[in-house]
């Protein structure tokens, strides 16, 4: 039995949901494990080696050894490394437990080491996972996996020692675009950002799309055309500001496509601590973000390598992969009526553009009771026949009945480029997620991404060529409960790790890692701090004024000071200092340059 | 009536109703209040000057962002300089406003207890002015009114505030609108002079940022300026800005050959406010946009060479003092309003007039010669400026061919009116008493320009436009008509005006804007005069 299995049926059995996860890892390339200069394997990640490469099995005892404090103190090691410095101390029996942030090296760690003991007790924890953790334990660090990942230590750290301090309710303003396919994304992720308790705002400029159309029938010389929409940007520019003056946010969150040229940006960060940028388009194919990139504080991808290199050569440096996610309020499992059935229901159905490689593909599954619903089709083609409703646009309540309805959910990634499946395709499209929330069975083309967030075979169907998706669909026709097994299994992993409000959480730990500080931390409202009357003396003048408060009017610095305003009396002391304190909460503290004059 | 209204309705009549301060007994306590940035504070320290000249018996405090204190070191002596601390403050006013109430309740008493006599409110903030409100002493600057809910500009703001609705015709630099609302002790010295640019290995200092992305000068000039430094004056370079700014200075820096880079010095972040003086000192000469920077080294008397443009306008806050020098960029659409909104205008035309090769050679000019180079050529539409100082403050005067401009004219006959009502005003406010009396007599007795003229424009031949928007502009002062509405340029040199007399209509001191009036009339005819 290999150390790896011996692990894993241990995991397996304490830890059903982390086996899972470690047993679907794929190990990037540069994670390397080879043979140390006296034998046994050591480890490299990118440059950074996570164990010594001459003798790591001393490197590990003289780590232990170094290690000083009572034997029964419970103690955290915050970096699995592959385990060496793990070894001494349970064979002492220490109570232990081990934060490993990255699954690829939990993985190589259980491939090259007997952790049975550690993982016996569900002494191992991955990522961001701290439940069960001991407050007041002891931390130690494992230095490289220190290195290699700074702010996770330093949540582990806040975290053991009580502070954790969690973010927010933060005040987030997310910038949609006018029109296209990111447009619902940042609707769901202003969304997700109110699940997570912020006041998350979408400002969402759609209204001004039939505008922006209508210039276009306004001339016919392009040039003038092209001006008057600039014209138009900016004003939508001038629009954002106003917003973000008003609402004061602590972060502007824009989405692809949103109407935000680089001068905005700089105009923008003036006015805003952070400016973070989703760019969740295909860098090859859309290459605006190199012009944006180099002017927000956080700009998030889809993609990774090779697009971080090409980011790095511009001279960005705060960038991070955020894949997608689902909305759990947009896509669910939906009971359907008998005609719903019929109308939206097919043996094979797909929903979306009908971008040129999906022309070419779906040429070759004309054969089966297929339905292709979605608009950027060619009545006029040899699809003609399976184009649904004319080929028009499909609303997103729609698209649930469909993938509820219909047998086999196929999903093809879209590409201008190729003739079918795009062999260096990375990222998932949004549908996987759609698709999997809905609880609805998928046969998707492969990505290198897709073991990150789903196991194949396990939780979706994966094809690779126009045969191997024919075989499966094939397949999958014949076996209805093997469908609902997939689909169930992806569902309640998009429930586990793969909703907005997870993306956009993991996100608001990016943006704080790389710019430690700046986010404020606020008191949440339900740890309110002791009523307000009790905080001054009983014969102080602001009793006064709280006994005043109409009944519907929260009794605390907001509602004395709109009350206030409300008057036009002479203010006296007590409502001087109100309003004096209250301007301090609007963060208009800073009287103006110039002294306004 | 509670008794802090009862203490505002006697302010009210005896800060704004002059005649009952006549003959006042000086204060004996001053507070200034500058709560806003490094470069207003700066531009605030002339006024300290001249405070602590006109009332040498008083005691003076200042109150500032506590962040700015190191700046007590180099700023002038103060008896008294408290720290503000905004930061704590908000933090505190945010998760337990209770305990912040008491905390503030505590600082007032504390101010109160001090005894303030005479409080200047330099911060267009509501802020400054609940402060000052709470305060209850008399107050110079922006007053409280209705109650504390309201603001009132004193005279001299409201003319000031009258050019906001036209700054193209401003030339009344923020330092001098501060000075002025202290009475004119009839004493030089209101800046330090830049020294003379010594010979050696010149150290020049660049400031690469501003406030806002308008009046920056690009990233790009800036990297062939340093390039043309170091390569053509031998040139040591400093970088100079905050932390955040950092990135700036090392994508300059990126950008350099590594023999260039290695004379390229950055300093961004490193530099308190003491070391940024300290730097600052040590260099020959500063190229900066309108920065705190720059005042600062201004302040300090470190030659400098301001790049303005977008919204910043040199007679607004340019460097202050004798001998430093201006590059403004004066496009048909300039100043533009200071909005951080991105400019309207499909690639902003003003970052292009500046072109970095010519502010080399001014600068190479000047190291070297001590004078600009004869032959620099600029694109039309910038100038170079050299700042001067008369009796009243700094003004610019326009260097190589510069023929006078309707704007001009009538922004130089704005400050000949604004001469006289900074006159009038101490006397209106404060008393003829001791060495305040002969300077302020001097402005108040007849309505005609009475300090050394700062205009640069004595007889020089005027464009026949030029001549016929003045003569417009004169006829409809004289008869009262419209401005004509084929040159807007005249209803535009007249907004200030009626801005100022609706206001004094307000305050029931219409006198003052008569008196303005007369004075901008008559500077205005004397020139037309001249041409004849």
């Amino acid at each position: 039995m290999s150390l790896w299995a011996k692990n894993l049926a241990v995991l397996q059995r304490v830890a059903p949901d982390l086996a899972a996860t470690l047993a679907a890892t794929a190990i990037p390339d540069d994670h390397q494990v080879r043979p140390s200069r006296l034998g046994p394997p050591y480890l490299q990640v990118g440059k950074q080696r996570l164990t010594s490469s001459y003798d790591p099995v001393k490197e590990g005892q003289d780590w232990a050894r170094a290690l000083e404090g009572e034997a029964d103190e419970p103690l955290v090691v915050f970096g699995l490394g592959l385990g060496y410095h793990l070894l001494p101390l349970l064979a002492a029996d220490r109570p232990l437990w081990v934060v490993e942030p990255s699954a690829a090296v939990a993985r190589l760690a259980l491939e090259h080491q007997d952790l049975t003991p550690l993982l016996a007790k569900n002494g191992l924890r991955l990522g961001s996972d701290f439940t069960g953790l001991p407050r007041n334990a002891r931390l130690a660090d494992h230095p490289p996996t220190r290195r290699l990942h700074p702010g996770p230590h330093r949540r582990l750290a806040r975290f053991l020692a009580g502070e954790e301090g969690e973010l927010g309710p933060l005040r987030i303003l997310v910038i949609s675009p006018l029109y296209g396919g990111s447009h619902p994304i940042a609707g769901y992720t202003a969304r997700g950002f109110q699940q997570l308790g912020h006041e998350a705002e979408l400002l969402d400029f759609a209204p001004f799309y039939s505008g922006y159309q209508a210039l276009a029938r306004v001339t016919k010389d392009q040039r003038a055309e092209h001006k008057l929409k600039q014209e138009l940007l900016r004003f939508l520019g001038e629009t954002l500001l106003a917003r973000v003056r008003d609402f004061k946010p602590d972060l502007v969150f824009a989405l692809a496509q949103s109407p935000v040229a680089p001068p905005l940006l700089q105009a923008l960060k003036s006015e805003v601590p952070l400016v973070a940028y989703w760019f969740v388009e295909d860098f090859q194919v859309l290459t605006y973000w190199q012009d944006l990139a180099p002017e927000v504080d956080v700009f998030f991808t889809l993609q990774k390598e090779p697009f971080f290199s090409e980011l790095k050569r511009r001279g960005v440096k705060n960038y991070a992969c955020l894949p997608l996610a689902a909305d759990l309020e947009t896509y669910h499992p939906d009971d359907l009526s008998p005609e719903e059935k019929r109308r939206f229901g097919a043996a094979l159905s797909f929903v979306g553009a009908g971008y040129h490689n999906r022309r070419q593909f779906f040429q070759g599954l004309t054969d089966f009771d297929f339905k292709i619903w979605g608009s950027e089709w060619a009545l006029n083609s040899p699809l003609g026949l399976h184009l649904q409703n004319q080929a028009a646009r499909v609303s997103a309540e729609d698209s649930v009945k469909i993938f509820n309805a219909t047998r086999i959910n196929l999903n093809l990634h879209s590409s201008p480029f190729h003739a079918g499946i795009n062999p260096q395709g990375d990222y998932l499209n949004p549908r996987v997620f759609d698709l999997a929330a809905c609880g609805a069975f998928q046969l998707v083309d492969w990505r290198s991404q897709l073991p990150e967030f789903f196991t194949p075979d396990q939780e979706l169907a994966t094809f690779a060529s126009l045969a191997e998706a024919r075989e499966k669909i094939a397949y999958f026709l014949a076996h209805e409960d093997e469908r609902q097994r997939l689909a169930a299994a992806a569902r309640e992993r998009v429930l586990r790790e793969h909703t907005y409000a997870h993306r956009l959480a993991a996100a608001l730990e990016i943006i704080q890692d790389l710019h430690p500080g700046t986010l404020p931390c606020r008191r949440r409202q339900e740890q309110a701090p002791a009523p307000v009357k009790a905080s001054f003396p009983a014969d102080h003048p602001v009793q006064a004024l709280l006994d005043r408060l109409p009944e519907d009017v929260t009794p605390d610095l907001e509602g004395l000071v709109n009350r206030i305003k409300e008057s036009s009396d002479p203010l006296t002391e007590p409502e001087a200092i109100l309003w004096f304190l209250h301007e301090f909460r609007r963060k208009v503290h800073r009287p103006g340059a110039n002294g306004g004059c | 009536m509670n008794p802090l209204a009862a203490r505002e309705e006697a302010r009210e009549s005896v800060v704004l109703e002059p005649l009952v301060l006549r003959g006042a007994p000086s204060p004996r306590h001053i507070l200034v209040l500058q709560l806003a940035r490094l470069g207003d504070l700066v531009q605030t320290w002339p006024l300290l000057v001249r405070l602590r000249q006109s009332y040498p018996g008083a005691r003076l405090t200042l109150l500032t962002d506590q962040r700015l204190l190191p700046l007590n070191a180099v700023g002038p002596q103060m008896d008294e300089v408290q720290g503000f601390d905004f930061q704590g403050l908000t933090s505190l006013a945010e998760k337990d406003w209770p305990r912040a109430y008491l905390h503030v309740a505590g600082l007032l008493q504390d101010f109160r207890a001090r005894d303030f006599d005479l409080v200047f409110n330099l911060n267009f903030s509501r802020l400054s002015l609940l402060l000052t409100y709470l305060l209850g002493a008399p107050a110079r600057g922006y007053l409280p009114a209705a109650g504390g809910r309201d603001f009132s500009r004193e005279p001299w703001l409201a003319w000031i505030y009258s050019l906001v609705h036209a700054r193209r015709f401003n030339r009344f630099h923020l330092t001098d609108v501060f000075r002025h609302l202290a009475p004119d002790p009839a004493m030089a010295g209101a800046a330090p002079a830049p020294a003379a640019f010594p010979g050696g290995e010149p150290i020049i200092a660049l400031q690469l940022a501003t406030r806002h992305a308008r009046r920056t000068w690009p990233l790009e000039h800036f990297t062939r300026l340093a390039e043309f430094f170091v390569s053509r004056i031998q040139a040591r370079v400093l970088l100079l800005g905050t932390k955040a700014e950092r990135g700036l200075g090392e994508r300059l820096r990126a950008a350099l050959s590594p023999a260039l880079r290695e004379r390229v010095v950055n300093l961004q972040g490193q530099t308190g406010l003491e070391e940024l003086a300290g730097q600052l000192r040590n260099t020959n000469l500063l190229v900066s946009g309108d920065t705190g920077t720059l005042h600062l080294a201004t302040a300090l008397g470190v030659p400098c060479l301001a790049l303005f443009l977008g919204p910043a306008l040199c007679f607004e806050t340019g460097p202050y003092g004798d001998g430093h020098y201006v590059l403004q960029a004066e496009p048909p659409c300039h100043p533009c309003l200071e909005a951080a909104s991105p400019c309207p205008q499909e690639g902003q035309v003003c970052l292009e007039m500046l072109p970095p090769l010519a502010v080399g050679q001014l600068v190479a000019g000047l190291l070297e010669q001590g004078a600009v180079t004869p032959n620099l050529r600029l694109p039309a539409g910038a100038r170079v400026y050299r700042s001067q100082m008369d009796a009243f403050g700094v003004f610019y005067q326009p260097l190589g061919e510069a023929p006078p401009r309707f704007a001009d004219l009538v922004g130089l006959a704005y400050r000949q009116a604004g001469v006289w009502l900074a006159g009038r005003m101490h006397e209106f406010e404060v008393g003829l008493q001791g060495p305040v009396a002969q300077a302020s007599r001097l402005c108040a007795l007849d309505p005609t320009p009475n300090h050394p003229s700062a205009t640069p424009y004595g007889g020089e031949k005027l464009a026949s436009a030029v001549i016929e928007a003045l003569q417009a502009l004169l006829a409809t002062l004289r008869q009262e008509i419209p401005a004509p509405l084929e040159m807007p340029e005249v209803a535009a040199a007249l907004r200030p005006l009626l801005a100022f007399q609706g206001e004094m209509q307000r305050q029931g001191k219409e006198e003052l804007f008569f008196g303005v009036k007369t004075v901008f009339t008559a500077q205005l005819e004397s020139w037309l005069n001249k041409t004849r």
